[in-house]
Parts: structure tokens; C-alpha cells; sequence
């Protein structure tokens, strides 16, 4: 068997099922992998080793008594620091939260305790999961940006020291780092994923986000997070199917029907990230798939802008209080972000919902005339460059539509950087999203590890 | 502004705004995101929707 910390969410749970790894055997795997790695990467911000151990010897012994396990049943999983944990501080990257101890758990947290997961620990958010750039790095070249706001969660995700973590998406906050440190990041449709004790960005456009280091892994934890809340305003009225099943039916059926989009992407990603993308294109055709270019609905247009002037103006609804107090405490960009929502106009944020709106429904047609839509992920690779979280681009109108992505690993750059591909879906349909995604993930064969760290 | 104005005329009616909630020194700070912002809310306001669409996200 590989070490533990090696293993994937499925693979960890089936070998707890089985009785040959032990909760505690794993946790202290991955507690004794973050000791190592986390020197470099600072992917961490908090972690209560003595709780994550008392927890895997609970799970223990439920394992060891018998009795039905849940899905997660003593597997790890690492929260972005923006998640509420009850008595473990939650301090979003920032000065203003630097000492906010939660009373109690985001709907998410108790959602994979009650299926059997353990808590291992708060991973670095950028703050206020924006776009400062927080002293996490990329552990496939230290020197490039790990990407945000989920750069924690990402790269711990890509280094195995977790087999899964939750980050969150406003603008490109899940896929984008999934991509630039080589992993699958998922953003469920919106309201799929309770936002309860998550710490805000923007009430409209903020999405639960998924890193795993498989799609499979990626649909079992969906399958667990998903669900109503009634804590949640913008939560989807619909039962939470078992989306690894509609992702194995989704995936065993005929080959996808892909929607290529070349107007924009072509334009604004690097030449490499581009052929990269038709490369991709042309190996899932030779596979079987269906590959048809489709044209972006006029309302694309306008989509950056729209989404901005949102994401400003509910962020600076969320802080103006602190901000008045102590505008220095906050980072340079945030603040500036907030200072923008501060004064745009009223008028013009309603119009920009009102776009939204519109422009929801047309990609949503968009994304109904294929089984799935697909993109580069990112414009280029994780930039050589500390001071930026990279380019959400190529996320933000996703995010605004509300409509399901993944990202899925498919290849190294020039540079020895991961790159990745984007596909999407319309409105509720992650299980033919995951489906495109398992297909792919098979067809690139791609199951690497960042090199300094195996 | 209304749905004519133009990027300057954005540009220069944020700018006031900036100097009234944040004093001077700060709006001159700002200058980068008021010249950003300032292209979005044109974008936004030279673009047409239907008079009756109301801002809800969900259908």
C-alpha cells in the first residue's frame, strides 16, 4: 500500500471500510507530511493536532465496533479559513478577524463530520478570500503563485497534505488555483453548497468550492456537502442526488457532446495555453467525443464589468462598519475594492444585477446546446510572480451565471507548470459536468505530483 | 449618472465621491481603481437589458 498520505478520499475511506489503514494511521500520516512540507508552502494557518488525533481515535473506534460508516469515515479534509469552526479560530487572513473564534460550525463542517470526516485544520486564505496575496506557495515552483483566494487549500491539496479541502469561489477562487498547482477544483452550481458560516465576499456570487486531487473524489464530496439549508437564502430548493452515480452514468454512456469556446479564450490566453486547450480537444474527439465550436451569447460582453461592480458592492455591504473603523487593518487591494463599492452607485449595481440576470439565462441556453461547455482554464499557468493571485478571467462569468465548472489537470507548460482544462454545465447539471470530467481525467492519463514534493 | 454618461464624466463624478467619503490624499491613492471602476460602470450603463427585468438572481 502507499504511504496514506498518498491516498485519494475514496481510496482512504475504502481502506478504513476494509479495516487495513486506521483513522489514526492516516491523520498522523498527513499531520507528519504538513510538519515537513509546510516549512516551505504555508499552506496552513491552524492547526489543533491534539483535536484531529482525538477525533481519528473516535473514529476508530466506531470502526472497530462496526456498524454503518459514512461515505468520509475517518478521512481528513482542510477548510479554507473562511469556514466557521466552532471554538477553533477563524481568522479569514486578516487583522479585523485576527482573534474571531466561530460558536459554531458552517452547515459544510457539520456536513463532513456527519459523514464521518475529521476537521484537519484551517488552510491559508488570501484575505478576506480576495485578491491580496497571502504567503502561500505554489509546491510546484515555489517561486510562482500558488493562485487565491484558495491558495492554502490548493496547494495543500497538491502536496499531499490533505486529500481534499473546501475552498470558495466569487470570482475564480476554486478553479483557478486548482489549476495553477495542477488538481481539480469544482464550483457547484450556485446554491448547491450551503454558504452558512462562510465569511462573505459577496452574498450574490459567492459559491462553495471543491479541491480534490480526482473528479471521483470530487463528486463524493459534493454528494456530501450538498442540500438545502434553510440558514442559507440562496440555497437551491432540490434534494441532493448522489452525484458519484450520475457522474458514472454520465461517464460510461456515449462520448460527450463538447461545446468548444474559442471567441474570448483564444484571444486572451497564452498561444501555449491555447493549443494546449485544442490539443485536449482533438484527443477527447479522437476519443469519441463530439467537439463543436459555439459562439458566447452578446451579454458576454459586459460580463467582467457586471461581475465587478457586484462583487464591490456587496463586499463593501459586508465591511463598510470595519472598514469606517479601521480602514488601515485591511490589505491594499481589498480595501481599494471596498472603497470602489463604497461609492458606486446604487442605481448602477441593480443594473448590474439586472445584467446578471440576463446574462444567466443566456448561458445558460449556451450551455444547454452540448452536454458540456470547455475552456482553458486559466489564460497561462501560474505566473512567475508572488505579488498576484493570477488572472480570474476565464472564471468570473461562470461564477456570475451561476453555472457548475471543473477543472481538470491535463498537462505541464513549457516551464513545467500544470495547466488544465475548464469544462461547464448548465444550471444543476454537475453529475454530466463530473461525467466530461472522469472521461478526460482517463483520456490524459495525467496523475502527477509536484516534483520537490512526490 | 445616467445611462449617456460617459466614461470621463463616470471617471470624475467617482472621483468626487471618492474625495468626499476618503479625503483627498486617499482618492489620489485611488486613482487606478477609479479609472477601473470607472470603465466598468460605463460598460455597465451602455449596456441594454429590458426595462421590466427584475434584479433577481434565481429563476
Amino acid at each position: 500500500m502507499p504511504e496514506p498520505y498518498e491516498l485519494s478520499v475514496i481510496e482512504a475511506a475504502a481502506e478504513i471500510k476494509e479495516g487495513n489503514l486506521s483513522p489514526v494511521q492516516l491523520a498522523e500520516s498527513l499531520l507528519s507530511r504538513i510538519d515537513k512540507l509546510d516549512i516551505d508552502l504555508r499552506a496552513w494557518v491552524t492547526i489543533d493536532k491534539e483535536k484531529v488525533l482525538e477525533a481519528a481515535q473516535q473514529r476508530e473506534f466506531a470502526a472497530d465496533w462496526g456498524g454503518e460508516l459514512g461515505p468520509l469515515h475517518g478521512v481528513p479534509v482542510g477548510l479554507k479559513d473562511i469556514f466557521y469552526t466552532a471554538g477553533m479560530r477563524t481568522a479569514c487572513g486578516s487583522k479585523v478577524y485576527s482573534d474571531f473564534v466561530p460558536e459554531y460550525d458552517a452547515t459544510s463542517v457539520t456536513k463532513i463530520k456527519d459523514a464521518g470526516g475529521i476537521i484537519l485544520g484551517k488552510a491559508v486564505t488570501t484575505e478576506f478570500a480576495t485578491s491580496d496575496p497571502s504567503p502561500t506557495r505554489n509546491p510546484w515552483n515555489l517561486e510562482h503563485t500558488p493562485g487565491g483566494s484558495s491558495s492554502g487549500s490548493s496547494a495543500a491539496v497538491a502536496a499531499h497534505m490533505a486529500p481534499a479541502a473546501l475552498g470558495s469561489q466569487t470570482g475564480g477562487s476554486t478553479c483557478r488555483p486548482a489549476a495553477y498547482n495542477g488538481i481539480v477544483g469544482l464550483k457547484p452550481t450556485y446554491g448547491r453548497i450551503s454558504r452558512y458560516g462562510v465569511v462573505p465576499v459577496s452574498w450574490s456570487l459567492d459559491h462553495v468550492g471543491i479541491l480534490t486531487r480526482t473528479v471521483a473524489d470530487a463528486a463524493l464530496m459534493l454528494t456530501v456537502l450538498s442540500g438545502e439549508d434553510a440558514n442559507d437564502p440562496g440555497s437551491l430548493a432540490q434534494p441532493a442526488p448522489d452525484f458519484t452515480e450520475q457522474m458514472n452514468v454520465a461517464a460510461g454512456g456515449r462520448p460527450p457532446r463538447i461545446g468548444l469556446i474559442r471567441q474570448y479564450f483564444e484571444d486572451y490566453a497564452t498561444h501555449e495555453m491555447w493549443s494546449h486547450t485544442e490539443s485536449v480537444a482533438q484527443n477527447l474527439a479522437g476519443s469519441g467525443a463530439e467537439v463543436v465550436e459555439i459562439p458566447l451569447p452578446e451579454s458576454f460582453e459586459h460580463a467582467h464589468s457586471m461581475q465587478r461592480i457586484v462583487m464591490n458592492v456587496e463586499c463593501a455591504a459586508f465591511h463598510a462598519e470595519n472598514h469606517r473603523l479601521r480602514a488601515e487593518d485591511y490589505g491594499p487591494r481589498i480595501r481599494s475594492g471596498i472603497e470602489m463599492g463604497l461609492i458606486t452607485p446604487a442605481a448602477t449595481y441593480l443594473k448590474a444585477l439586472k445584467l446578471r440576470r440576463q446574462f444567466r439565462a443566456d448561458m445558460n441556453e449556451m450551455a444547454k446546446q452540448v452536454d458540456v461547455l470547455m475552456t482553458p482554464a486559466t489564460p497561462s499557468p501560474a505566473p512567475k510572480d508572488l505579488n498576484t493571485t493570477g488572472d480570474a478571467a476565464f472564471q468570473s462569468p461562470w461564477t456570475a451565471a451561476g453555472l457548475p465548472t471543473v477543472v481538470v489537470p491535463t498537462g505541464l507548460s513549457g516551464q513545467g507548470m500544470p495547466i488544465a482544462v475548464q469544462f461547464a454545465a448548465p444550471l444543476g447539471q454537475e453529475g454530466r459536468l463530473l461525467g466530461a470530467g472522469l472521461w478526460c481525467e482517463q483520456l490524459a492519463g495525467l496523475k502527477k505530483s509536484p516534483p520537490n514534493y512526490p | 449618472m445616467t445611462q449617456s454618461s460617459g466614461q470621463d464624466d463616470i471617471y470624475l463624478e467617482l472621483k468626487r465621491r471618492a474625495v468626499v467619503e476618503f479625503g483627498e490624499a486617499r482618492a489620489a491613492e485611488l486613482e487606478d481603481f477609479l479609472q477601473t471602476t470607472a470603465g466598468q460602470v460605463a460598460a455597465v450603463e451602455r449596456a441594454d437589458c429590458p426595462a421590466d427585468m427584475e434584479p433577481m438572481l434565481q429563476d
